[in-house]
């Protein structure tokens, strides 16, 4: 059994569970799904990955200075002159190279009948580099992690790993509309939001924390729709080949406006043997979890709102099933519904609701979080988490998280 | 000498007697353009002016106040591109003989010729409108494909994104026509 997993079976299964539910990093380098407020239904124009996420392009290094931070000073957005290199202007760099940073630490509380425990984390250390040259695209991520991220993991150690996210090759053609993408890759599937640990990202494991798998992918991204299909060919990371899932993910979104859009997702994937997840960690020993033949599907939709104004709403429900021998059929869901307050720019006021069913049980969770981005690439967060776990037993566990996370990303 | 009174009297009578029609509500004009892969962006503004002589509707939309959402590109697209200070407003002229008015209480659909003017440049454009009639009140949303070049307008192009130089234009209003 892989040190990947294997922990997943050890005695003190629900505390650890808990923690690292609560506490697995939002890897958020840039993947705001609330872009649509300023008119941005498709994601090419601003990330290398044309579904969004990760690593920036040109233009989107410009939006990221114009658009995303608290402009001090008096200054509106047509004073400023963005500037196209990194570190502020410092590093020029050519338009087809894009090289980006992200640094994320943060303090975690998390209480759990009666007891609160505290714990510092290193979130993220990635450095990230690619190319938007013509026809060619490629990019690429590396880092440093001391606890987590352990599906993306190059070195094999109980901690202090070596990970890359992403790694992958593409071409692009018909005037950057149709994609060819092949290497390790985020799962296309629902929205691509930046709280990985969001129900509806962990129970259907297409977050942007370590989730992401090796195959090819096939995107068209054109005005009023894109879609991706990925043939998911296993996550190589994953030392021993019986837990590797097969299969395919894939998205189709339909802009209705620049302020509206509504998307349909499916997943299926095979495994000899199942990874755990950890979508409901106070459900105990996952049945799942090492059993063979396993089939997971999840299948659903999603949506983003520009209300009006500094409101966004973002939305997702997927149906859940899991199969695998000798275990009974999982019928479950899992549904999301965000509403972003941009009170100032910069400022976002964020209020989540989230509930999940997962082996019979079901759980919720409420979320209040205070993004800021208060200077260019600098953003402080503050998550206040409250779950209600459903137990296998009958009974619920709730569980309270305050996350205070500083990160810096350019 | 009289009659040269009556020619005056006729000349300041006419306009008079021409159908007026009057703006009523918030009207809209805007933009549509596209960029590489599924970038598209819009501009707006309620900033729309109507004059009827009774042969000509003219549609005057001053550009200063065009807005896409992001203040560093409307500078750009009133500085660099439209050169608002020396070209302010865009103005289409679709005369009445083109405009099929639908009967009461009917919606109608049509394309009309109309002479568009952006840039200091002219053009003849074709015009699509819908329009739907209640009593004297006409609710009418219009579109004209343009090509910015037809203009002498630069193709917009930001920090590796170029707009492609066809984009679509739209007028909405709701207006009284007695």
């Amino acid at each position: 059994m892989s040190l990947r997993t294997r922990w997943t079976r050890s005695a003190g299964f629900l505390p650890l569970a808990l923690l690292l539910a609560l506490a697995l990093p939002a890897a958020r380098a840039h993947a705001y799904p609330w872009m649509i407020q300023h008119g941005y239904t498709n994601c090419s124009g601003c990330h290398v990955d044309p579904s969004g996420w990760g690593l920036l392009t040109e233009y989107g290094r410009g939006q990221d200075q114009i658009v995303i931070p608290t402009l001090w000073g008096g200054k509106k957005q047509e004073d400023l002159e963005p500037f196209t290199g990194i570190m502020y202007g410092a590093v020029p760099l050519p338009s087809w190279l894009n090289v980006g940073l992200s640094l994320r630490g943060a303090v975690l509380s998390t209480t759990n009948s009666g007891t609160t425990t505290w714990r510092d984390i290193l979130m993220i250390a990635d450095l990230r580099a690619g190319v938007t040259a013509g026809p060619f695209l490629a990019s690429v991520s590396f880092g440093y992690v001391p606890t987590g991220a352990t599906l993306a993991a190059v070195t094999n150690q109980p901690r202090d790993n070596l990970v890359s996210r992403e790694h992958w090759l593409g071409l692009r053609f018909d005037d950057n509309r149709l994609y060819f993408l092949g290497g390790r890759m985020n799962l296309p599937f629902g929205l691509r939001n930046v709280e990985h640990n969001a129900f509806v990202r962990s129970s259907t494991l297409t977050d942007t924390n370590s989730s992401q798998q090796y195959g090819g992918q096939v995107v068209w991204d054109a005005p009023g729709i894109r879609a991706a299909l990925m043939g998911i060919a296993g996550n190589l990371l994953l030392r021993d080949p019986a837990y590797r899932e097969y299969g395919y993910s894939g998205y189709v979104e339909g802009a209705f406006s620049n302020s509206f859009t509504l998307g349909l997702s499916s997943l299926v994937t095979h495994a000899d043997l199942a990874l755990a997840q950890f979508a409901n960690p106070a459900l105990g020993p996952d049945p799942f979890f090492g059993a063979s033949n396993s089939w997971r599907q999840a299948h659903g939709l999603f949506s983003r709102w520009h209300v009006g104004g500094p409101w966004v709403v973002l939305a997702e429900a997927n149906l859940l099933v899991q199969t695998a021998d000798n275990v009974a059929t999982d019928w479950g869901g899992v549904g999301f519904l965000q509403a972003d307050w941009e009170a100032i720019q910069g400022l976002h006021l964020i209020f989540t609701g989230e509930a999940l069913r997962q082996r019979y049980v079901n759980s919720y969770g409420a979320w209040f979080s205070v993004s800021w981005f208060f200077f260019t690439y600098c953003e402080a967060r503050i998550d206040v988490t409250f779950n209600d776990y459903g137990m296998s037993s009958g009974g619920h566990l709730p569980s309270l998280g305050v996350l205070g996370q500083l990160h810096f990303s350019m | 000498m009289p009659r040269r009174a009556s020619l005056a009297a006729l000349l300041l009578v006419l306009p008079l007697l021409a159908p007026a029609t009057k703006l009523t509500g918030e009207p809209s004009a805007g933009f549509h353009g596209r960029g590489p892969g599924g970038f598209g962006v819009d501009g707006k503004t309620n900033q729309l002016r109507i004059e009827d002589d009774g042969t000509t509707l003219k549609f005057t939309v001053p550009l200063a106040g065009l807005q896409t959402g992001i203040g560093l590109r409307d500078r750009h697209m009133r500085e660099k591109y439209l050169q608002v200070d020396k070209y302010p407003d865009a103005v289409l002229e679709v005369p009445w003989s083109g405009v099929k008015l639908p009967g009461d209480g009917q919606t109608g659909e049509g394309t009309a010729p109309g002479k568009m003017t952006i840039h200091g440049k002219s053009k003849d454009v074709q015009v699509k409108y819908r329009i739907v009639r209640t009593g004297t009140r006409y609710q009418v949303t219009g579109n004209v494909p343009l090509n910015l070049k037809d203009y002498g307008i630069d193709v917009p192009s930001y920090m590796g994104v170029t707009v492609q130089p066809d984009i679509d234009t739209s007028v909405s209003f709701t207006a009284e026509r007695s």
